[in-house]
């Protein structure tokens, strides 16, 4: 093989280049290929719908399918080491949701009267990469319940839009590595680096094993949610289409008042109790499902996630009902109920009729929508395809604030951090900790940067802790009756975008797909030799 | 006697009669004052306030004689200390509050001595020119001798809290030189050098064109960074640049800390430039100030200057109304009050060393994230920080977030939308005493029972970095746990 002069001349950069571009391409290509058929399924709905966007579908289903196969034939399997298989993880992110774009670019979904081309482009990205990183937040003013004459979306658009969100919830590299036997133990790295939260859970000895258990029973609990909505009263378009959005806790629904289009208590009932199941870890259903039937309440990050939900009923539903902001208890508790799960769980889902409905959290009094905020910082459980920043983490913090008063109080004392029983080791606590500074870092870079671009106070800050713990409505103009359209402009929806991304891989992966070319640039350097 | 004696509790008649000395003298102080500057009808209850005042001292420096067979400070037994102090001081100036009568409930004379003793600043009086002149000053004085009390602390001269000092940020001095090599003159030396500052503040808004009593109070107010004023606007009332500049001057002081002061006063200029937290504050202010002043905000220079000195000294006095100004500003204003001032200063907040800590610490977990096997230590200032003393670093922000957290859900202030509601927990915990918008509580809402007692307990655990607080309930229950009768086994036999 030729090599480029700059290779010829430092061989290290020689091979850490190449291994570097040929994992990255090579993992980038799958994901691309793995997306094709869901595509092609679009182009179909859209065919049978009488939609005019079936072509574009198709078209984009073929560049994802040859670009794809030409990334992923034309290379092989190079370093596998941490910071690669993180980069490669990364790249095909934000490959993908870029990419993602092309149906709505090409069906011009996000036309709209005054808006520039590169703006109604920033859109359909925007779009796109809040459907794969199943944050939920929207800039679709035409979706079909509006009805008029604007409903230029047509089923296939609407579909591949909840389709997004469901690769997304799994992950589309965790759908790769089910096909990729060679990667063998490493498989495991991979997994981390998409999957949430601080370690990824091991069902199988064999990682690639592990990632199949998790698909079938995503697939069959998307099936089981679809089943479901249609028992509560859904037709099975929209059953098929929301339990697609539930399972991966993404949100996107296809009506502009979300659930709450369907005015129904039984759909309700559904949506939360497949919210709160999507945003619990999935390895636990499994082991539910084949080993222990009392795996749930053995795992104390599940006690806490339920008590959390509980509690953060309870307490908005008597707010809200003593408040005089409901007609009364049963109102508040359906309003706060299904709210709270949508944010626990990171869904985004909406059960408000309107805008000035019960369901529009917007219009509640400052302490419900703390309490809501902290729902969004902390978020659904590890494992599970919820955001937010996990509730082990939180646990962690608890623990880390009580041993730093037992040392304060002791100095010479040694006290490990536990949970729920267990050392946790002293590498994961460091980890959570930088994880959780960083996250600070960027909720408060992220709102003087939204700020600045023109972002309104309270949306702004809703709207940063929404993006990067993929929740979805935010607060102020960009409430759940609301699309970011009119609450942020243009840039400051990149901004979000581009956090909604750094939010699902958790941070880790995005820093070191971006230090990984500048590491490998530094090495192609020309150095200065001493003698 | 002796079993309730034991231990720590054995060491607390003597910060509990010095914090009753100096309540007695403040007290006392402002009550001649009042003799002096308010009319007639409130010479019986000057008269009453003095009384108080004395009588505090006295038992004060009675308590200050009850020795303790047990003389060893643990960490914990410091803070507790410094906690009894507080209290002690708290209850002169309460009992003094409720002998006025000038104040509504009993939670209003609450929440107004523990925000002018926390130097918060927050008030629930509308218009404070309504109130008389010694409350006026009781409410400036209050802050400045405790935040003599803090600056003792935080700068390691009082004995006895130099254990507790260890888990404050200010620790990273340890090595370099101190104030003084001996207690007596340390004390001396940051007393001129506060006294040094309020006078000099005195002296400036003077000349500016205050009237004596507002000059002394707002310096005292400023010096403080207490942010308790004397007119509802506060200095807003006075629309004087010259004035705003001077504050903000002041407030940048204030929130300065006092060591590197001494260091410059002594010609010390290599430590001065040195010091990575007095850069970072430098480069904050002005960061803070180009924002603010250039972003649309409609703030003019003195106003500007004077919205960031003093919400990262976290003052809290105003000259502007900054919710006119653009949401950019806002947004900085809010982020400057959480940050808050330097260590080693009378100012509250997370403090700049803990920021500086934290980012440096950040940029190390990245560079181990990138080169695993690299082993590196966090240095500030040329000096290695302890992994142990980080670990303290990074659970405080967590307790203080947790703290934060539980503010915003606890206070409870109907009335109030989201925005205003962080803010006012921001400003409790900072202890700004100012909410974003740059008004005063008092100009929003009537705060209910249960918000001032809240926000009391918020503003006291910001102002002694949570951990004495914590402590000291938790050694207090422990406490009770001791005087429970216990079995004996073999009792029987």
């Amino acid at each position: 093989m030729l090599l480029h002069r700059s290779e010829q001349k430092n061989p290290a950069f020689a091979t850490g280049s190449r291994r570097w571009h040929a994992t990255v391409t090579h993992i980038a290509g799958l994901a691309l290929l793995s997306i094709s058929p869901g595509l092609v399924i679009s182009a179909i709905v859209e065919l049978v719908g009488g939609g005019d966007a079936a072509g574009m579908l198709a078209i984009t289903a073929v560049i994802f399918a040859v670009l794809g196969a030409a990334m992923w034939r034309g290379t092989q399997l190079g370093d596998l080491t941490l910071r690669t298989v993180f980069a490669a993880v990364g790249w095909s992110w934000l490959l993908v949701s870029v990419l993602g774009a092309l149906p709505f670019v090409l069906a011009r979904t996000f036309q709209r009267e005054g808006a520039s081309r590169w703006v109604e482009l920033g859109d359909a990205v925007f779009e796109s990469v809040s459907g794969y990183t199943c944050t939920g937040s929207t800039v679709l003013t035409t979706l079909p319940d509006l009805g008029g004459d604007d409903t230029q979306v047509g089923r296939g658009i609407l579909f591949y839009r909840q389709l997004t969100q469901w690769y997304g919830g799994m992950g589309f590299v965790q759908l790769v590595i089910t096909v990729l036997p060679t990667l063998g133990s490493k498989a495991i790295g991979f997994m981390g680096a998409e999957s949430p939260g601080p370690t990824a859970d091991r069902l199988s000895p064999h990682a690639a094993d592990t990632a199949k258990i998790l698909w079938k029973l995503y697939v069959g609990g998307t099936a089981a949610m679809a089943v479901a909505f249609t028992a509560a009263g859904m037709n099975w378009w929209d059953a098929i289409t929301h339990s697609l959005t539930t399972a991966a806790t993404g949100g996107f629904s296809t009506y502009n008042d979300s659930i709450g289009e369907f005015d129904s208590l039984p759909i309700e009932i559904v949506a939360q109790i497949a919210m709160l199941f999507g945003g619990t870890n999935w390895a636990l259903h499994y082991l539910f499902l084949t080993k222990r039937r009392t795996v749930h309440k053995e795992d104390h990050e599940f006690r806490a996630y339920i008590a959390m939900y509980v509690a953060a009923t309870l307490a908005i539903s008597l707010i809200l009902s003593t408040g005089g902001e409901v007609d009364n208890f049963g109102t508040a508790l359906r309003t706060a109920s299904f709210n709270v799960a949508s944010m626990a769980s990171s869904t985004g889902f909406g059960n408000a009729q309107g805008a000035g409905s019960p369901g529009d959290f917007v219009l509640w009094s400052a302490t419900p929508l703390v309490i809501m905020l902290l729902l969004m910082v902390i978020g659904g459980m590890s494992g599970s395809t919820a955001g937010g920043t996990k509730v082990i983490r939180t646990r962690v913090l608890i623990a880390i604030s009580h041993r730093t008063l037992a040392v304060a109080r002791q100095p010479r004392v040694i006290v490990p951090v536990k949970l729920g029983g267990d050392v946790v080791k002293e590498r994961v606590v460091h980890r959570v900790s930088f994880f959780m500074m960083a996250y600070v870092a960027l909720v408060v870079g992220g709102f003087l940067l939204v700020t600045a671009l023109g972002g309104e106070l309270e949306a702004s800050l809703a709207g940063v802790v929404g993006s990067l713990g993929n929740m979805g409505p935010a607060f102020g103009a960009a409430g759940p009756t609301a699309t970011f359209l009119d609450a942020f402009p243009a840039p400051a929806r990149m901004v979000l975008a581009l956090l909604m991304l750094i939010g699902r891989l958790e941070l880790f992966a995005v820093l070191l797909m971006f230090a990984l070319p500048r590491q490998v640039a530094r090495r192609a350097k020309p150095h200065k030799h001493t003698f | 006697m002796n079993n309730l004696l034991k231990g720590t509790a054995g060491l607390l008649p003597l910060p509990f009669g010095l914090g009753l000395v100096a309540g007695g003298i403040t007290v006392t102080t402002s009550s001649v004052v009042g003799l002096v500057a308010d009319d007639d009808s409130f010479a019986t209850v000057r008269l009453f306030e003095t009384a108080l005042g004395l009588v505090s001292i006295i038992i004060g420096l009675a308590l200050c004689k009850v020795q303790s067979t047990d003389l060893r400070v643990s960490r914990a037994g410091a803070m507790s200390m410094f906690v009894a102090g507080w209290v002690a001081f708290n209850t002169v100036a309460i009992a003094s509050f409720l002998l006025s009568g000038e104040l509504g409930s009993f939670a209003d004379v609450i929440f107004e001595a523990v925000s002018a003793s926390t130097t918060t600043g927050f008030t629930t009086v509308d218009d404070p020119q309504q109130l008389s002149f010694a409350l006026r000053f009781l409410r400036v004085a209050m802050p400045w001798v405790t935040g003599l009390g803090v600056l003792l602390v935080s700068l390691g001269v009082l004995p006895a809290a130099v254990a507790g000092a260890e888990l404050l940020p200010e620790r990273p001095l340890r090595g370099r030189s101190k104030i003084a090599t001996t207690s007596m003159d340390a004390f001396k030396n940051t007393l001129g050098l506060y006294g040094l500052l309020t006078f000099a503040l005195v002296i400036g808004y003077a000349f500016a064109g205050m009237g004596f009593f507002d000059a002394l109070t707002y310096a005292l107010s400023t010096a403080s960074t207490g942010g308790m004023s004397n007119h509802a606007e506060s200095l807003g009332h006075f629309n004087n640049e010259a004035i705003e500049w001077v504050a903000a001057a002041g407030m940048a002081a204030a929130g300065g800390n006092l060591l590197v002061v001494w260091w410059a006063i002594k010609g010390r200029f290599g430590s001065v430039f040195k010091s990575t937290e007095l850069r970072l504050y430098i480069s904050l202010i002005l960061v803070g100030f180009i924002a603010v002043r250039f972003s649309g905000s409609g703030l003019s220079s003195s106003d500007s200057a004077v919205a960031v000195t003093s919400m990262l000294s976290t003052t809290g006095l105003r000259s502007a109304n900054w919710a006119a100004g653009s949401q950019f500003a806002q947004a900085i204003l809010l982020v400057a009050a959480g940050i808050g001032a330097m260590s080693g200063s009378v100012g509250s907040g997370f403090r700049q060393a803990r920021v500086a800590r934290i980012a440096l610490e950040v940029r190390r977990s990245l560079q181990n994230l990138l080169t695993p096997t690299r082993t590196s230590i966090v240095r500030i200032d040329g000096v290695a920080v302890e992994e142990r003393s980080l670990e303290l670093t990074y659970g405080y922000l967590w307790m203080h977030a947790f703290t934060l957290a539980g503010m915003s859900v606890l206070l409870f202030v109907p009335a109030f939308d989201l925005l205003a509601t962080l803010s006012f927990a921001l400003g409790i915990v900072s202890n700004v005493g100012v909410l974003v918008d740059g008004d005063e509580i008092a100009q929003h809402v009537e705060l209910s029972g249960w918000s001032k007692l809240v926000a009391s307990f918020g503003m006291l655990l910001g102002r002694l970095s949570i951990y004495p607080v914590l402590l000291t309930i938790g050694g207090f229950f422990r406490w009770l746990n001791r005087l429970k009768p216990h079995k004996v086994i073999g009792a029987q036999a």
